[in-house]
Order: C-alpha cells, then structure tokens, then sequence
C-alpha cells in the first residue's frame, strides 16, 4: 500500500523525508526489527514474516550492519570489545586481529580500549562504522549517521562509510534528511505521507 | 578472572550488586564463623569436663560386653565408682564421697594430685592408696608425721599418698558436698563397703574416634539398662550450650535483617543492572545475538558475581569473626580453636539463595527486549511483576530465617514482625502523601511503595 522498495546487492539507496514520516520505522521493517501489520518484507531472499525474531537476529548475524544516529554502542564494552563482539558471534577466526584493524582503518588505532563514554561523538559513530562492516556485511542499514555529529565530522564519517561500503560492496540503505548526503547514493527514494516515491538522480 | 575484574571497574552497577551480596555474606558468615569455633571450644571442654567422649552411667556394674564392644571399635575404656561413706577417725566420724578410678582415668582432661612426699600424679591412686582433697588434709596429717597416716575404709587401710588439685569430671553438682577420697577401683570388691542395695554410682567411660564413639553410642542405646543414662558433651553444660543457642540464634537474626537490607541492595542494584543491560541487550538483538544468547551473557556474568562475590565475603567473615573473637572470645576460657569447614558451606548457601531470590525476576527482563529499541528507546521490556519479584525476595529471605533459627515459630514470628514493620513504614509514607495533597502538592500514588515513584511538586 503505497510503499514498494527494493534494494539491490552492492547498491546505496537514500531514504529521505521529513521528521515523523515514517523513514525509520521503513527501516526497522526492512532490517527486521519490527513486524509490519501487513505487506511483506523480504531480507537476503528472506521472508522475513516466515520466521521468527530469533531467526531474524540469526539471518542478520555477520550479514547485516548497522549504524544509528546515537551510535548504539555498548557502553560497558571497550572501542576493541564493541567491535569484536559481531566477529565473535560469527564465529570468525581471529576476531580479535581483525577488529584491530578495523580500528585501524577507522583511524582509531590508539582508542581500542576507551570505553565509549571517553570517546567524543566522532569517534564513536567510527566505532559503530568499523563495528558494522566487521565481517563484510551484504547489507547496511544507516538511520541519520550524522544526525548527532557537526558538519565538518559528519562529512568524514560519510566518507568513511562510502570508502568501506565500496571495499566491502555492501548494499546500503540510509535514512537521511540531508538532500546533499543522498545524492552520494544510486538511488533516492522520498517518503511522504505514507507513500514512497523515487526521485530522480541529478547527473553530476 | 582478569575479565571479570575488568568488567567489574567498566560496568558500576555489577560493581554495586557484588558489594552489596559481600556485604549480606560477610555479615552472615562472620557470625556463623565465631559460633563454630564457641562450638568447638564448648565440645572440648565438655569431654575434659567428663574425662570422656561419652559416659554411661548406671546403679549397677557394667558387664564384660560393655569393654569388649568398646575395644573392639577401637576405643579406650575407663570404669569408676562413687558413693557416700563415713570416715572416723579419732573417733569422730567424716562424710566423704568415695571415687573408685582404674588406671585409665581420665581419658580426657587432666587429673593432678600432690605427692605428700614432694611429687605429683596425673593418674589416680594404686592399689591400696588414697588421695584426698586438701579441705581434709588437716584432718588426717599429724604435723611431722605426714607420712604416715593411714585411712580405714570397709575391710581396708589405706595409705594417704596425695591431695586432689584438678579433677576433670568432678563437676559442679550442688549436693556432692562431701570431700573426695579416691582409691583404686581394684580395693573396690576388697573394701567390702558396696552390696547389692549401695547408692553407688557406676560410670563407664569411653573415648576415641568420633565415628567409632558415635557407633557405640548407638550400640549402647540398645542396651541401656533401666535406670541408665548416656552423658555427652551435649548434656554435659547444658547451660551454656543454652546460652550459646541462644546466642547464636540472636545473631543470626540480627545478621539476618543485615542481610536483608543487603538483599534489598541487591534488587535495587540488579534493577540498575538490568536497566543498563537493557539498552546493550537491544544492540546486541540487532547485530545477531538471540535472546537466548543475550541472557545467557549476563547469567554467567550474574555467576560470576555469585562466586567471586560469595567466596570474598566468606574471606571477610573470617577475618571479622576475629575481631569478634578478639573482643569476647576470652569469655570461654582458653583461646578458640580454628573454626571448621561449616561456615564455608553457610556462606555458599547464603549466596546461592540470596542472589537468585533478590535478582532472578528482574534479571529475567533482559530476556523480553526487543531489537527495536536502538531506533525507538520507548519500547521497554515489560516489568516483572511485583508479585514475582517480592514474593521470590520473601520466599528466600523466609527459607533463610527457617534455615538459620531451626524453629518455624520464630521465623514466622520474625516475618511477621519484619511485615508489620514494612506495613507501617508504607502507611505512614501513604499519609504523608495525603498531608501533602490536602496542601495542593500534587504527588502520584505510590502503589504501595513497590513501583519506582517520582515526587512532583508544583
């Protein structure tokens, strides 16, 4: 009923529209989070109506990535343990290694073993990037990553994540309100009043 | 270990919760560690004090098939006699209280009596010889002449050859006021003083391994006879293993209300706990975790916090039940011996049931997140119900009351008591509430006090 998406393997797809007009519970639907009331969800050839919640968190493990506007990192949980912990999950051999790296790659090779609170907001959404492309995700989903950041840091985050999205070719799907952070996508999609439309792509 | 530790200085309220559980089981242990070594003191005097591990005793003879059941569980055997008889000497007659002892004596405890030529014994008289207490040495001993008295008993004449100092089994009976005379149980049958008719007092002693005295106090509970009584150290100062009872009852439970607060603690700094473990429990949803997974994490760190928490505070329980033996523990004579393995296991039992009675319910919370709250924090898990959550806090607080006092009169008693109080404390809050209400400041009901409240004055 008015809204049909679908997201291509390797493609980045922009949702925008206003505040309250539904982009991130659109997002909680896709990523499976959330049951819709009705229509269907399919994630990684997946209907995701067919199973249950524990099989979705199962189908999303190592697979799917996230980033949110408030970081979601755990807080009792170091910069090196938050991002290990997918890794471990997965049941990837050295984890550890390769949650170092990421780090690395994110440029915070020096603040593995801060806790999030003694990382300033910059630092923790490159946590919660590095923390989502551990194990090479298929999907992304991104809800505002720069909603919470200043200009300047939200401009490198956003290359951070496009740099990694392209090296892992990971589809993504962001939820933005922010028309310039969308036209870095393949596709842009607007949602208002409940309906979902595609907007064309200005050619650059 | 070093994980633990580092979770432990990372997250305050696992910190919180575990100083709270060490807090109610070093109480408790503390308490239940000086008891054990009064205990223990109380024994060992109490077996000096019958010069025996146990001790039967009888109007009659003890036959043969008392000594062989005892020697053949490997125990050692004494037998002894006491009567009244008169003395005379100089013509003038002297009640004393007659004690026949074999050459075992005591088997426990210490017996000294002073050589009249110098020495001292620690065993009783040999053949033909009495000792005496010092109340009827002047009676006897003639100044100069000390070694030659000679006491007459029945059919016999008996050389005075020590004053009693220490007796262990002489008790404090209050109508054994005659003096001591001691002789050899082999002039007992010579003297010719016991018949059939005696007021005698037979006593057969054993002592040994506490397995085989206990085997063969359940051998000679089959074959008591009429009249006969087994002595322990149970019996043996019944008024102080009263007071001690007593005592050890009234700290528990004042330990035990410690305790409660420090379970109240515990549910409080699980709820903080858990309301943190809420949010990392969402994320860990969304990136793959089942909840299965996610609960499983935080019971084995709940685990942890039992085991490390409960083993530190058994560890501080020790070292305050020195401080209480420090202060009062001359008041039982010698020093205390160590105490046993028991308060260990006391403590490990606190632990096991205070921890999950205080915590379970609201940790089960954790269970019910759902992934959606990284994108709307407004979806909580459902509460615990009340019912769960208080009646799971009461129901271990009660089993420990029942645990600890051994008398369910008591502990219902208690329970009511602690009720009552908590009754009172809310209807008191209830009416202040209502006082300020009749002033127009506005504050919510509290729903009895059980549900988070938030006081808004206008």
């Amino acid at each position: 009923m008015g809204i049909d998406l679908h997201v291509n393997s390797a493609e980045a797809v922009a949702l925008l529209g206003a505040s309250g007009s539904g982009k991130s519970t659109l997002l909680g639907l896709l990523a499976g989070l959330d049951d819709p009331t009705s229509g269907t969800a399919f994630l990684l050839q997946q209907n995701l109506s067919d199973i249950s919640e524990e099989q979705r968190s199962r189908l999303r493990l190592g697979r799917v990535g996230f980033v949110f506007q408030s970081f979601q990192l755990i807080p009792g949980m170091t910069a090196l343990e938050n991002v290990i912990l997918p890794l471990q999950l997965a049941g990837v051999d050295k984890a550890t290694e390769q949650a170092r790296q990421l780090l690395e790659d994110v440029g915070l090779g020096r603040r593995m073993t801060h806790l999030p609170r003694q990382l300033s907001g910059g630092e923790q959404q490159r946590v919660a990037i590095a923390r989502a492309f551990a194990g090479e995700p298929e999907v992304l989903f991104a809800d505002e990553p720069t909603g919470n950041l200043d200009a300047e840091t939200g401009e490198q985050i956003i290359q951070l994540l496009f740099d990694l999205r392209d090296r892992c070719n990971t589809a993504l799907l962001m939820v933005t309100h922010d028309d310039q952070l969308a036209k870095r996508c393949d596709r842009i999609y607007r949602l208002q009043g409940g309906r979902l439309s595609e907007t064309a792509q200005e050619q650059s | 270990m070093m994980a633990f530790i580092s979770r432990l200085k990372q997250n305050r309220a696992l910190l919180l919760l575990m100083v709270a559980l060490v807090v109610a089981i070093t109480a408790m242990t503390s308490v239940d560690f000086f008891v054990d070594r009064v205990d223990r003191q109380l024994k060992r005097q109490g077996t000096a004090l019958m010069a025996a591990d146990l001790v039967i005793q009888n109007g009659a003879e003890f036959d043969q098939s008392w000594s062989d059941k005892a020697i053949e569980l490997g125990l050692k055997v004494s037998r002894q006699v006491s009567f009244p008889s008169v003395l005379f000497h100089n013509d003038k007659p002297q009640l004393v209280q007659v004690k026949a002892v074999d050459a075992e004596y005591p088997l426990r405890g210490d017996f000294r009596a002073d050589s009249i030529d110098g020495g001292s014994f620690t065993r009783g008289p040999q053949t033909r010889q009495a000792f005496v207490d010092a109340i009827l040495k002047s009676k006897f001993f003639i100044p100069g002449r000390e070694q030659e008295v000679s006491i007459p008993l029945g059919n016999l004449q008996l050389d005075l050859r020590g004053i009693v100092q220490e007796e262990p089994d002489r008790g404090g009976n209050l109508f054994q006021l005659a003096p001591r005379l001691m002789i050899s149980y082999d002039d007992l049958h010579d003297s010719g003083l016991l018949g059939p008719a005696s007021r005698a007092r037979y006593r057969f002693l054993v002592a040994g391994e506490m397995a085989a005295v206990e085997s063969f106090r359940n051998w000679a509970v089959s074959q008591l006879p009429v009249g006969a009584r087994i002595i322990d150290v149970k019996n043996a100062r019944p008024e102080l293993r009263t007071a001690l009872d007593r005592g050890h009852r009234f700290l528990s439970l004042a330990t035990l209300c410690a305790s409660l607060l420090a379970g109240i603690a515990i549910l409080l700094a699980t709820r903080r706990y858990v309301n943190l473990a809420i949010d990392a429990a969402a994320i860990m949803r969304t990136i793959g975790m089942t909840s299965r997974q996610v609960m499983n994490r935080h019971i084995i760190e709940i685990l942890q916090v039992l085991v490390f928490g409960t083993l530190i505070g058994i560890f501080l329980g020790y070292i305050g039940q020195n401080v209480l033996s420090s202060l009062v523990g001359n008041w039982f004579g010698d020093s205390l011996p160590q105490p046993g393995f028991r308060p260990v296991l006391i403590g490990l039992f606190y632990g096991a049931v205070l921890l999950p009675g205080f915590s379970l319910p609201v940790l089960l919370r954790i269970r019910k997140v759902s992934p959606l709250r990284v994108l709307r924090r407004d979806i909580d898990p459902p509460d615990a119900s009340s019912l769960f959550v208080w009646g799971l806090a009461v129901l271990s607080f009660a089993v420990l009351v029942l645990w600890q006092v051994q008398d369910y009169k008591l502990a219902v008693a208690l329970m009511l008591a602690l009720l009552s109080v908590m009754l009172v404390s809310v209807g008191i809050g209830r009416l202040f509430i209502l006082l300020l209400n009749l002033h127009a400041i506005k504050v919510p009901v509290l729903d009895w006090g059980w549900q988070r409240c938030r006081v808004m004055l206008h």
